[in-house]
């Protein structure tokens, strides 16, 4: 008979596949909205038509042609997002790395900038944005260990000034640019789907990132209650350092090439998602990509239609819809643990 | 059995010599005290025995191979460690923070079963935490997140228990309680420990060896009967200090 005592049964705080398919079909259905939503309202069921039968005529090309590669990247980028921002945190051990605090949208900002001031076509925007987060990335991360240890809070610190830095020649690289330059400017600066066009490749690496960070997942359990518990209970602690910085850069740079520099979403989601279901990052990794990518699409969703036919910057509807929600969730949440 | 081997051990932090050249052999069935005075490299020591930290010359060997060389996780089902303290940046539960200890018996794809969440919930109990399994650790005292720290080291079940300071936080009676435990414990397995200590009388009670940590060069090992006197510790704490045997024949020891 196993020993037992009301309340030490409690093995998950949630049940995980539960968790994960509630959130799957919640991402589907703001997925769905998404594709219906825009200047031509698309019934759902025309929708799914699409999706099911393919098909020429006009809603069917709208839909397959038009929304459903920036609806796809849309969430790619925001799973991207996430979870780059979850192992950073972990890899910090500190509740507040994020790509955009740590510069790495900084970074790729001032060099995408840089490219659409100089007047070089996207290919190079592009370019520049993901030799900025990797540079930007490897800046913050080689810096602070020149001086001999890891230490997280030097790393994080770091990261700020460096964003600070940016954050300089970003302001004056807006101040010398072309007048015509300047509009595309700012919309890069608050991050924008519009450009976004889905790829196999990012989502290939949202997916493998995902795996490769679930199989380290007990060691990333242990890797936040510090670096010499983890080794004590025989995490080989460099290597899986190694490889989440590897995976946090690669994520946070794919999702800034992509789409611009979005804040808050890498802040926000891996807060909100430990505060629903604890924890463990087996269950806390997988759902910041469902919630990352869900919260982007709708927020894309929104930024096409609230003021149509004009576009807003997803990056501002992202904080304005994030922002409000998680205070709400932190209260509510400190609320239920107090009794 | 040797278990635990140091040669030659020296241990420095920047320029500052921690300990020169100490040999020390921990055999099975044995249980240290490691005494002395702050600062004077108690935790670095256990670190090194540990295998946490390289060493700056010699070597410390578990069963005959460097501890350095050894796979973590085959290292840790040999020996677990008890940390001062506990970070806890993202706090879970008191139940998966216990769990956490099965860490190095399962192949890193492998869930938590039956068999883990069993053992888990009796180092819980034996922690006497049952019923807060569900509780998040940051709403647990000082002392009850010691306690969870020593039933998260039950459910990893070394073989060699390295402990710096098992008893902070505790009171009186599971200072006495959470101790004579780890010890039955580490009896039943004919493992071995050795803890890092300020309370001489707690060494005397548990322990059949001390290692007294004078200064670098002078670290006293022996059975208890050999090095724990008044002498040493006086030297050792730079006090004067008391000698008071019982009616029973237990001997104490206080400052003077």
């Amino acid at each position: 008979m196993t020993p037992h005592m009301p309340g030490d049964a409690v093995p998950r705080s949630v049940n995980w596949a539960a968790a994960v398919c509630l959130f799957a079909v919640v991402a589907m259905a703001a997925i769905l909205a998404a594709l219906c939503s825009g200047s031509v309202a698309v019934e759902p069921a025309q929708v799914i038509a699409a999706l099911v039968h393919g098909g020429d005529d006009l809603m069917a090309r709208i839909v397959l042609d038009l929304r459903l590669p920036r609806v796809l990247a849309g969430f790619t980028v925001g799973g991207l997002l996430a979870l780059s921002g979850a192992l950073m945190q972990v890899l910090l051990r500190n509740p507040l790395a994020e790509p955009y605090v740590l510069g790495i949208s900084g970074g790729a900002s001032a060099f995408a900038l840089a490219a659409i001031a100089l007047g070089l076509g996207s290919a190079w925007m592009h370019a520049g944005a993901l030799a900025g987060a990797l540079f930007s990335m490897f800046l913050v991360f080689a810096l602070p260990r020149a001086g001999g240890n890891w230490d997280p809070l030097r790393v994080l610190l770091t990261g700020v000034v460096i964003a600070a830095g940016w954050g300089a020649v970003i302001s004056f690289l807006l101040a010398v640019a072309p007048a015509a330059q300047v509009h595309g400017m700012l919309y890069w600066l608050m991050g924008d789907l519009g450009q976004a066009r889905f790829s196999y490749w990012s989502l290939g690496l949202l997916g493998g990132a995902v795996i490769l960070s679930l199989a380290m997942g007990r060691s990333l359990n242990l890797l936040v209650h510090g670096e010499l518990q983890a080794a004590a209970l025989g995490v080989s602690v460099a290597p899986v350092r190694g490889v989440v910085y590897f995976l946090a850069s690669l994520t946070a740079a794919a999702a800034v090439m992509e789409a611009g520099s979005i804040g808050f979403v890498g802040l926000i989601i891996p807060h909100a998602v430990r505060l629903i279901v604890g924890a463990d990052h087996r269950i806390v990794l997988p759902l910041c990509v469902l919630s990352g990518g869900t919260l982007l699409v709708i927020a894309d969703a929104l930024a096409r239609t609230i003021v149509a036919p004009q576009q807003l910057p997803v990056g501002v509807l992202t904080a304005m819809l994030g922002v409000p929600a998680f205070l709400l969730l932190l209260r509510t949440m400190a609320r239920a643990q107090r009794t | 059995m040797t278990l635990l081997t140091a040669r030659a051990l020296t241990l420095r932090i920047g320029d500052r010599p921690l300990c020169t050249g100490l040999d020390f052999a921990l055999e099975r069935g044995q249980f240290w005290a490691l005494l002395g005075a702050n600062g004077i490299g108690k935790t670095t020591l256990l670190h090194a025995l540990a295998g946490l930290r390289g060493a700056e010359g010699g070597i410390v060997a578990m069963e005959g191979r460097d501890v350095r060389e050894w796979p973590g996780r085959t290292l840790a089902r040999q020996r677990g460690v008890l940390f001062q303290d506990s970070q806890d940046t993202f706090p879970g539960t008191v139940f998966e923070t216990a769990l956490a200890g099965c860490h190095p018996h399962l192949p890193f794809w492998a869930l938590e079963g039956a068999r883990e969440f069993e053992s888990a919930v009796r180092a819980l109990q034996a922690a006497e935490l049952g019923g807060m399994g569900a509780r998040r650790i940051d709403t647990l005292s000082g002392g009850e997140r010691r306690r969870l720290a020593i039933a998260a080291l039950l459910v990893q079940d070394p073989l060699l228990w390295l402990l710096d300071e098992p008893a902070n936080h505790l009171d009186l009676r599971h200072q006495v309680g959470m101790l004579a435990h780890i010890v039955s414990r580490v009896r039943e397995r004919n493992g071995a420990l050795i803890m890092a200590l300020h309370d001489v009388n707690m060494a005397l009670r548990h322990c059949t060896h001390a290692a007294l940590m004078i200064d670098a060069a002078t670290i006293l090992c022996g059975s208890m009967q050999e090095i724990l006197n008044a002498e040493n510790l006086e030297r050792m704490y730079r006090c004067p200090v008391r000698r008071i045997v019982n009616g029973d024949g237990r001997e104490f020891y206080f400052p003077d």
